[in-house]
């Protein structure tokens, strides 16, 4: 009895493999690649207008404290773990934009990572800080800056950190070839 | 902004709250019967108003949340309406699913299961309210183990809530549908992580899962899932009725509402007390009866086995709330205080706190796996009079091994009381330790270094045996 009935549980497992639709993707799969489909991430971000960062940081003061929707180009994304990304543009002020995290420290969402280029509107509470000179060289190594970059952090800086409660992606750039 | 004024100010945050109502946990006999639960306490009067009567639709209830400030009871503080809008919009053939998280397992945190037990249905009516502000279908209510006995008493309650169309197909008469599963956790702490439980719903082995991707993408069963605390979803009914105004004006701005405060250790009258976020420790301690036989306080842990021990120095000025706790270097958790008097051997009281994060890690990473086990080994040799006190330094090496290096955050729980045991009770460790000799070090010049404790020299570093690689530090002969 026992060959038969393993034999038929063989045929059915084999049946149910046959001509099903792809799987869809399963938990652990890496999500962080951003693919076509995924334009949103967290909280909705209101519509109307947004700032863009230049003129956050030219209004740095008055923002500070303050929810804010900021459109723009993304310049780096950081590549350990997506934490953050910079816009690019706000000449010589960095205005980065900051995951948000819980009380252990783990990440809410994060970003894909193979946003830079694209053309995002984030929505998030604006906080004007200074940044210590090792602060800003992790920030630049996780950006894959060269190590001359790093080296060339020698000063504190004020940098504006938006820490995000949603992300929408407007445009990317194609894939490169190769 | 850096500058801001210090929040360690020694100054209660927490309002008028000896006179502060109890709402969680009210003073009503029998309030687990749901005839009582609705007679005497507004017993779902939220879902009526809401899901019948129309007072919030789903985003509407979301931004209400949001506006009262509720954070996340389970641990990580993280705030609860944001969380919440988080789920992707509903897309009518994917099921999205709501966990509750009632696995409370740490060490020192042992409030849920006052919820389970005296007012099960104000946590249930939460739990729609939830499903309902975010459209899913079905809960799972993912109950410790260990708690038999609630799990009998907390399905007495679903039974009820179902015989009354609180949950069930069309609730109160309405299009909104909601069922609740009670699902016996598995018996284990890491079970408790969110993304183990939904291993372990799915009867998988309770592994944590690596994020991205996170639950609200990919959940349970690979859907859009919320993971929320039993107190955080009990919070929201009284949202509802009271307003995100009233729940928002009790305690500090940033962290908000009452909160179950559990309180274990050296004091008169250990129990879970129910006062407003922002409750001076001092004031707790002296809720609880004050410190077990008049002595004096040494240390407390404030949220739960996980989070860092703080000096009684530290702790007098602090208040219970994640910024103030923060700024005091340490956290809020779970708000289990455990308060240690002064005959804690702290060297013993981390060993025992090392041997559960041993027991409990569930294996998957290295760091943890083998971390949590030779932090366990060198506690336990320095407790026993055995260790050096370079093991102090190796273990805090130790600690950077482990933590943010793996999966889950079992590995930096673990780390973290170990860490800052010994950053704030130093002089204890070294006082059972013996003094660290290298080969070949004057033995004299040692100890008036002051390398440690004050023991006889004889007993410095053993000889190493073949194979041993002898280590010379620079400047050592």
């Amino acid at each position: 009895m026992r060959r038969p009935t393993l034999l038929l549980a063989a045929l059915l497992a084999l049946a149910a493999c046959g001509g099903e639709a792809p799987p869809s993707p399963a938990a652990g799969d890496d999500m962080t690649a951003a693919d076509a489909a995924s334009v949103a991430i967290g909280d909705a971000v209101p519509s109307g207008e947004a700032l863009s960062p230049e003129e956050v940081a030219a209004q740095a003061d008055a923002l500070d404290g303050k929810t804010v929707t900021v459109e723009g180009t993304v310049r780096d994304v950081c590549q350990q773990a997506g934490c953050w990304l910079a816009f690019a543009g706000a000449d010589g002020q960095t205005v980065r934009v900051d995951v948000p995290r819980d009380e252990s420290e783990s990440y809410a969402f994060t970003f894909p990572k193979d946003l830079s280029g694209a053309t995002v509107r984030v929505a998030g509470m604006l906080e004007v800080t200074t940044e210590s000179v090792a602060d800003q060289r992790h920030h630049a190594r996780d950006g894959r800056a060269s190590e001359a970059e790093v080296e060339a952090i020698t000063e504190p800086a004020q940098v504006l950190v938006l820490t995000a409660i949603g992300l929408e992606v407007l445009d990317r750039p194609a894939p490169s070839a190769s | 902004m850096s500058d801001a004024p210090s929040l360690l100010t020694g100054e209660s945050k927490a309002g008028d709250w000896r006179q502060f109502e109890r709402v969680i946990l009210p003073p009503i006999q029998d309030l687990h019967k749901i005839d009582v639960y609705e007679a005497k306490a507004d017993g779902y009067k939220a879902l009526k108003d809401v899901v019948r009567d129309g007072k919030f639709d789903p985003k509407g209830l979301t931004d209400e949340v949001k506006a009262s400030g509720l954070r996340g009871r389970g641990g990580a503080g993280f705030s609860t309406g944001l969380k919440w809008s988080f789920m992707p919009p509903v897309d009518p053939d994917t099921p999205r699913y709501l966990c509750c998280n009632g696995d409370e397992s740490e060490p020192g945190t042992f409030k849920d299961r006052q919820i389970f037990e005296y007012n099960p249905h104000l946590m249930i009516e939460g739990i729609a309210l939830a499903g309902y502000a975010m459209t899913i279908k079905t809960c799972y209510l993912y109950i410790r183990g260990e708690y038999d006995d609630y799990i009998t008493h907390v399905q007495t309650a679903v039974d009820e809530a179902y015989a009354k169309g609180y949950l069930g197909k069309n609730i109160l008469g309405t299009d909104f549908s909601m069922d609740l599963v009670v699902h016996a956790g598995a018996g284990a702490y890491i079970c408790g992580e969110e993304t183990s439980l939904m291993n372990s719903l799915e009867g998988r082995r309770a592994y944590p899962r690596i994020k991205p991707p996170f639950p609200a993408q990919v959940g349970v069963f690979g859907m859009p899932t919320t993971i929320n605390n039993v107190e955080t979803l009990a919070d929201v009914p009284l949202i509802v009725n009271r307003g995100a105004a009233w729940f928002a004006g009790i305690g500090p701005e940033k962290h908000t509402g009452p909160v179950l405060y559990g309180i274990s250790g050296h004091v008169e009258k250990p129990g879970v007390y129910e006062y407003p976020t922002g409750m001076l420790i001092t004031d707790l301690l002296e809720v609880a009866g004050g410190p077990r036989g008049g002595k004096r306080i040494k240390a407390v842990v404030p949220g739960g086995s996980s989070t860092p021990p703080l000096t009684w120095e530290m702790a007098e000025p602090a208040t219970m709330d994640a910024e103030t706790l923060r700024e005091a270097g340490s956290s809020m958790g779970t708000a289990g205080l455990c308060f240690l008097d002064e005959d804690t051997d702290m060297v013993s009281f981390t060993r025992r706190i090392a041997h559960f994060y041993h027991h409990e890690s569930c294996g998957q990473c290295t760091p943890c796996r083998d971390g949590t086990g030779w932090m366990e080994k060198l506690l336990a040799r320095i407790d026993e009079g055995d260790g050096y006190t370079r093991d102090l330094d190796l273990l805090l090496d130790l600690c950077d091994q482990m933590e943010g290096r793996t999966v889950c955050a079992l590995a930096d729980a673990a780390a973290w009381p170990v860490r800052w045991g010994i950053k704030r009770f130093r002089d204890e460790f070294e006082a059972k330790c013996q003094p660290t000799a290298f080969a070949g070090a004057d033995l004299a010049d040692l100890a008036e270094s002051g390398d440690g404790a004050s023991r006889a020299l004889g007993a410095a570093t053993p000889e190493p045996v073949d194979g041993d690689k002898v280590i010379t530090p620079t400047g050592t002969p």
